[in-house]
């Protein structure tokens, strides 16, 4: 199992013990290191979850590196708070992770255990506040609701594309930056005049057409691109 | 009669039209009183605010929402009646609403004026286009908008359009990538798209920095780059008005001859205070000024005030392109379509704009694939592609005024200084259903022009913020609030301030011509002082 | 070319109308551009947008209370149109109005008195021809007694009324047309060169650093640490021409004006020239400081929790804006532009807070009256602007911010206090002369002080006219 993490590309484990400082950033080296997830096996049991587990825990979820300690225990706090059966629910899932061995999040996903439901809605529970960096609910257009704060700059939401966009309210460059697209992107031809406003902005062709009545269900295979589409490259940084 | 005033003019609300009235006023030499419910809050205090909210998407969430100066989003701040939730992202303090705004700055047309002798439907305005046409070149160099001369803006496709007889203070700011790709594949299929003038400003302006692209326009502008009322509340201070925080007026107090006389506001602490001027101006938006002329008993000969009530109720398309466009980068809103702005089709239904959004969607990529359970590196992958080709078109329509949609004081709920809250009956009319249709025929259009994958497009009915129509405006005393000044027909020197007054709505945010009729009627209200 | 000049200046000795007959273009250009030099235009013109070019009315702040510039066009009434050029040569050069009034030397005649006769003519031709005239009058300059009284500058100017241009005639060519823009028309020294006790220039420590108006004028002498012995060439001509140069420093204050108005117009040559002569004048050490300013390139990280501490339940928590936590006031009013990580933006629109002179400064004035005043600079690269945050913060807590950012990405020993912001923000600390003079006045000693200033002015002047005659 664990010679097949070195493909998966997604963050690492942590290192054993616990200790939460030293995670180790080398997924080769973890991964021949500790064949699965053995940390997470001393804790098994099903016991529920503490602090330092939900952090270890955390990290091997979203494979994310450097996990800062003091907001894995505002949102670890939080979760109990919100279901005070979570420190339960997250120490059975860290006992399914450890018994499977997995050294990785996608190993875990592809294993039988990962199928169990409770333990999926864990893992989406503790990922997300990760992400969104927040807990809870959010309700639209009402003052109150359940939420609480977890991060901002340190949500994961934005850093598969950070080399693109911004986190909201903070700068990546000066005015009109925007005008040219990110810079991995080889924009398609476009007719002149389309970076204008005025006179040279393109106007519309024709008269505005009837659609069919109905979208056909794209939602699982996304439409072949046409000659005029701009490709994207991968991610050049590892999130 | 009084011979002495504690003020020339006392403006009540310091949002961006009162802000406004308040620095002409003052500017002109008249001294002048603003009264704000709320309080001054600095602008990075703001921001932080937002950064640590757990609440991102809620744009009030950054603003204190206190039991004696409620955010528009308190559970008990409106009760509805009606079908529709009509809940707009309204705000309490110095500054108002346009801390989180969209900032567009549209004029409207001149068939939007007189859209009752057009087409034969809604009502007219009492002053036509060339009226306010000045106005509005002062409101925006007041509120320093970036646009171009050069488009028709209502949406045709055709020479420049409204006329004007000013430029726009500040260029345009570049069109985005995403906004480029959309007009590239779009118009094959006839629409046109126009740049959104906006009080974003492209170079430093005011003290003002240009707009850099942080993509939080709403729930606030981290740089003040957008414009703000707080601008021109600190603009009237400078110039000699006086501003009271912590001042919600309750009272406005009928004098002799028709006259009012005095205006009562309470503070959070319980502090009553009586306030005499020669002239008043309420500027407290489309909900609550309708609210202080009903529970003073004042303005309402014609029973019309909170009555008229129109927002530009809209709904949401969203879909994935088939090509990464990267939403996100730059302003969060930059222009529209808008073929159907304007039309013979209006004698039949709703004007309806179209306007991509460029806010950076990763909360809602996110929050959609963590909804279904999407985890691992697979999430990552997801979450950059999904992001990148990301399409969401926020689309409003134009609405009829109706007496019976309309807002009310609220005696059943008090808020803490004892003062009534609101409540609003309002329904979507068939005007705007009628327009249904088309727009959801664009939106297949849009969707298969782009290639894309549908995400939602039955996202309900929608606020959009835009408070209209509660103290409308006409020409006949009997029908109107007010008259083309802004000035009650029932109170001489009674003058509002509010969005409010607009009695055909058209489909272009109202903002800039609130401002334009606020500059207005201080020249007004300065000539007779 | 100095014969025709010196005949033209000869012929137009009061007569300016005779010259408004035979315009020179190339003369009138050539004035042109030496006020641009010369930068009269930074203090002849208000500072409102919109103000009219050269008519006056820029309150020049000086530690005796603000100094009004004069309407300097040609209006016959208001300016100088009535001027001959004697009497502008006189008024630019020495500090004489026509009818003998006394400029105070914020008019920075004692560095123009270097400005050769061609150059004053040209000059002359320029405002005399080229500059609309303005009718009107700016207010006039009211400071205290007894900098009211403007005779006392008589004994001031034997002090300190000339500049002592002394051009090394072993110099090349570049260096001595470098030395003339530096010390002659762009006056350089008025700012970057320490002041005595009178408020002359110290020039035994010539651009060994200044002070004006609170900002620190930095030390231009090429010491390495502490003046600009480690800026390159380029960086140096970057820095003039655009106000800007990655790794070095940004432009602020009266030196966002010099660039603005004056540095980005000048020739490539011009620049290259200044940057030649800065390398030949004598270093200034300052062996209080261990590293240049600009040498602090990493950023101390902070821990997110410090100002990542979550909104609380209280509503009212939203609205109070009272912290004096310098990490969640560098989060809330800084990092929007500057970022998280202080690194600015790689397209150089926000500058690194890093590797920054400013930031890096052991007297932290700069970044205390930055952060208060903002920047507001065209440079040629364009319009530079940082908003003030002198009304939405408090001395306190741009105290508390600016020695954050000093210690977080700049020089660590760094701390400031309320009350330093608040002296900075009022001009900085008085000089000895502003503090002397109320109890030396009031005591009745001016007299006793003119004559003793004036006689001190002969011997003194006498000194330094052999030290330059024997240099």
């Amino acid at each position: 199992m664990a010679g097949d993490s070195s493909t998966s590309g997604h963050g690492t484990a942590p290192e054993l013990a616990l200790d939460r400082r030293a995670f180790v950033v080398s997924g080769a080296f973890a991964l021949t290191a500790l064949a699965g997830a053995p940390w997470l096996v001393a804790s098994a049991g099903a016991a529920p979850a503490n602090v330092d587990q939900f952090l270890a825990l955390s990290a091997f979820l979203t494979g994310a590196p450097g996990l800062d300690a003091e907001l894995a225990a505002r949102a670890f706090g939080q979760l109990t708070e919100l279901d005070a059966g979570f420190p339960d629910r997250a120490g059975a899932l860290a006992d399914a992770v450890g018994t499977s061995q997995a050294p990785t999040i996608d190993d875990f996903l592809a294993h039988p255990a990962s199928s169990d439901l409770g333990l999926r809605e864990t893992a989406v529970t503790i990922v997300s506040a990760w992400y969104l960096g927040y807990t809870g609910t959010p309700i639209a257009l009402r003052a109150e609701d359940d939420t609480a704060f977890v991060t901002f700059t340190k949500a994961l939401m934005y850093e598969p594309t950070i080399d693109a966009t911004v986190r909201p309210s903070y700068a990546r460059a000066g005015l009109d930056y925007w005008v040219d697209p990110p810079p991995f992107v080889t924009p398609p031809p476009m007719p002149a005049g389309i970076r204008s406003w005025g006179r040279e902005s393109p106007q519309g062709v024709g008269a505005i057409p009837e659609a069919p009545a109905a979208v056909p269900d794209q939602a699982t295979a996304p439409a072949a691109p046409d000659g005029e589409t701009g490709r994207s490259q991968p991610a050049t940084t590892e999130p | 009669m009084a011979t002495t005033f504690d003020a020339d003019v006392i403006v009540v609300g310091s949002g961006a039209l009162g802000a406004n009235a308040a620095y002409e006023l003052a500017r002109q030499g008249k001294s002048v009183i603003v009264l704000e419910a709320g309080v001054r809050i600095p602008r990075w205090k703001i921001v932080e605010n937002f950064r640590n909210s757990s609440k991102k998407q809620n744009y009030n969430s950054p603003y204190p929402n206190e039991a004696w100066a409620h955010t528009s989003y308190d559970a008990e701040y409106i009760e509805n009646t009606g079908s529709f939730d009509f809940r707009p992202g309204m705000l309490k303090l110095v500054g108002g609403t346009t801390w989180h705004w969209a900032a567009a700055c549209w004029r409207y047309i001149p068939n939007d004026m007189k859209l009752r002798s057009t087409y034969g439907v809604g009502r007219d305005w009492p002053i036509d286009y060339d009226d306010l046409e000045p106005w509005y070149g002062r409101a925006e160099v007041a509120l320093g908008v970036a646009g171009t001369e050069f488009e028709d803006q209502s949406g045709q496709g055709g020479e420049p359009f409204p006329p004007r007889s000013t430029p726009y203070p500040l260029p345009p700011e570049g069109k985005t990538y995403m906004f480029q790709r959309l007009q590239s594949r779009l118009r094959q299929m006839g629409y046109n798209f126009i740049h959104e003038p906006n009080a974003r400003v492209t170079a430093p302006y005011d003290g003002r920095p240009a707009c850099a692209g942080n993509n939080n326009c709403m729930p606030v502008c981290p740089i003040g780059a957008m414009y703000s009322g707080v601008v021109h509340v600190d603009h009237a201070v400078k110039a000699g008005a006086e501003l009271r925080t912590d001042a919600t007026a309750y009272r406005l107090e009928k004098g002799e001859a028709g006259r009012i006389a005095a205006v009562h506001y309470r503070t959070s602490k319980g502090d009553d205070v009586r306030l005499t001027a020669r002239y008043f101006v309420i500027a407290c938006h489309g909900l609550e000024t309708p609210k202080l002329l009903l529970i003073s008993g004042v303005a309402n000969s014609s029973d019309q005030v909170g009555r008229n009530l129109m927002d530009h109720s809209g709904i949401g398309l969203q879909f994935l392109a088939d090509e990464p466009v990267w939403m996100g980068r730059g302003q969060i809103q930059q222009g529209g379509i808008f073929n159907w702005r304007d039309g013979p089709f209006r004698a039949r239904h709703a004007a309806i704009k179209h306007a991509p959004s460029n806010y950076v969607p990763n909360t809602a990529v996110a929050q959609r694939l963590l909804k279904v359970g999407v985890l691992g590196s697979e999430l990552d992958r997801r979450l950059r592609d999904e992001a990148s080709r990301w399409v969401d078109i926020s689309t409003v329509f134009e609405m009829l005024p109706h007496p019976e949609n309309r807002v009310e004081p609220n005696y059943d709920r008090q808020d803490a200084l004892g003062i009534p809250m609101l409540k609003v009956h309002y329904d979507i009319d068939d005007y705007v259903k009628a327009a249904l249709p088309v727009a959801m025929n664009d939106f297949r259009n849009f969707v298969r022009g782009m290639g894309g994958e549908l995400v939602v497009d039955d996202t309900g009915w929608q606020n959009r913020d835009h408070l209209m129509g509660s103290v409308i405006m006409g020409a006949d005393p009997a029908d109107s609030v007010v008259d083309g000044d802004c000035r009650t027909y029932d109170h001489p020197n009674l003058f509002l301030a509010t969005t409010g007054v607009i009695p055909a709505s058209g489909v272009i945010n109202p903002t800039l011509t609130g401002v334009a009729l606020s500059i207005r009627l201080a020249d007004i209200i300065a000539r007779e002082v | 070319m100095r014969r025709l000049a010196a005949a033209l200046f000869a012929a137009a000795v009061g007569a300016p109308a005779a010259m408004a007959q035979a315009p020179d273009p190339a003369l009138v250009e050539r004035g042109a551009y030496l006020a641009r030099a010369a930068d009269c235009t930074s203090c002849h013109t208000a500072p409102e947008p919109g103000s009219p070019p050269f008519a006056g009315g820029y309150p020049i702040p000086s530690p005796m209370g603000p100094i009004v510039s004069a309407n300097i066009t040609p209006s016959k009434s208001h300016g100088i149109g009535g001027y001959s050029l004697e009497d502008f040569s006189r008024a630019v050069r020495a500090g004489v109005a026509p009818g003998g009034r006394h400029l105070y030397p914020a008019m920075p005649y004692p560095a123009y008195s270097g400005i050769t006769d061609e150059d004053i003519a040209a000059l002359y031709a320029y405002f005399m021809l080229d500059v609309a005239p303005v009718h009107t009058s700016p207010p006039e300059t009211e400071l205290p007694f007894p900098f009211n009284l403007r005779p006392l500058m008589i004994g001031w100017n034997l002090l300190f009324g000339e500049s002592g241009f002394v051009s090394d005639a072993g110099a090349s060519a570049e260096v001595r047309r470098g030395q003339y823009l530096v010390e002659t028309l762009g006056h350089c020294g008025s700012c970057h060169s320490p002041r005595n006790a009178l408020m002359g220039e110290d020039r035994s420590r010539f651009l060994g650093g200044g002070t004006v108006g609170g900002w620190v004028a930095p030390n231009l002498t090429p010491d390495p640490v502490a003046g600009i012995g480690g800026w390159s060439e380029e960086e140096i001509v970057g820095f003039l021409r655009d106000g800007y140069v990655a790794g070095k420093g940004v432009a602020a204050g009266s030196m966002a004006e010099a660039v603005e108005h004056s540095l980005r117009y000048l020739s490539e040559d011009d620049l290259r020239a200044i940057v030649a002569f800065l390398k030949t004048v004598p270093p200034i050490p300052d062996p209080s400081l261990a590293r240049p300013a600009y040498d602090w390139t990493e950023a101390r990280p902070v821990a997110v929790t410090e100002y990542e501490t979550g909104n609380g339940p209280m509503q009212a928590d939203l609205a109070d804006s009272g912290t004096l936590d310098g990490a969640i006031l560098y989060n809330g009013a800084c990092a929007s532009c500057h970022g998280i990580s202080g690194a600015g933006t790689p397209d150089g629109a926000f500058p690194s807070l890093t590797a920054n002179t400013t930031v890096g400064a052991t007297n932290p004035a700069n970044l205390v009256l930055t952060i208060a005043t903002g920047v507001d600079r065209e440079g040629a690269n364009g319009h530079a602007f940082m908003q003030t945050f002198g009304e939405e913060l408090s001395d306190a807590q741009i105290a508390a911010v600016a020695t954050h950012v000093a210690s977080r990405f700049g020089n660590p020993d760094v701390a400031v206090d309320a009350a330093a912001v608040t002296e900075l923000r009022a001009g900085g600390p008085p000089p000895w002369i502003l503090a002397a003079a109320p109890w030396l006045f009031v005591a009745g000693a001016a007299l006793v002080i003119l004559i003793f200033v004036a006689l001190l002015g002969v011997i003194l002047g006498v000194i330094l006219g052999r030290r330059h005659a024997a240099a």
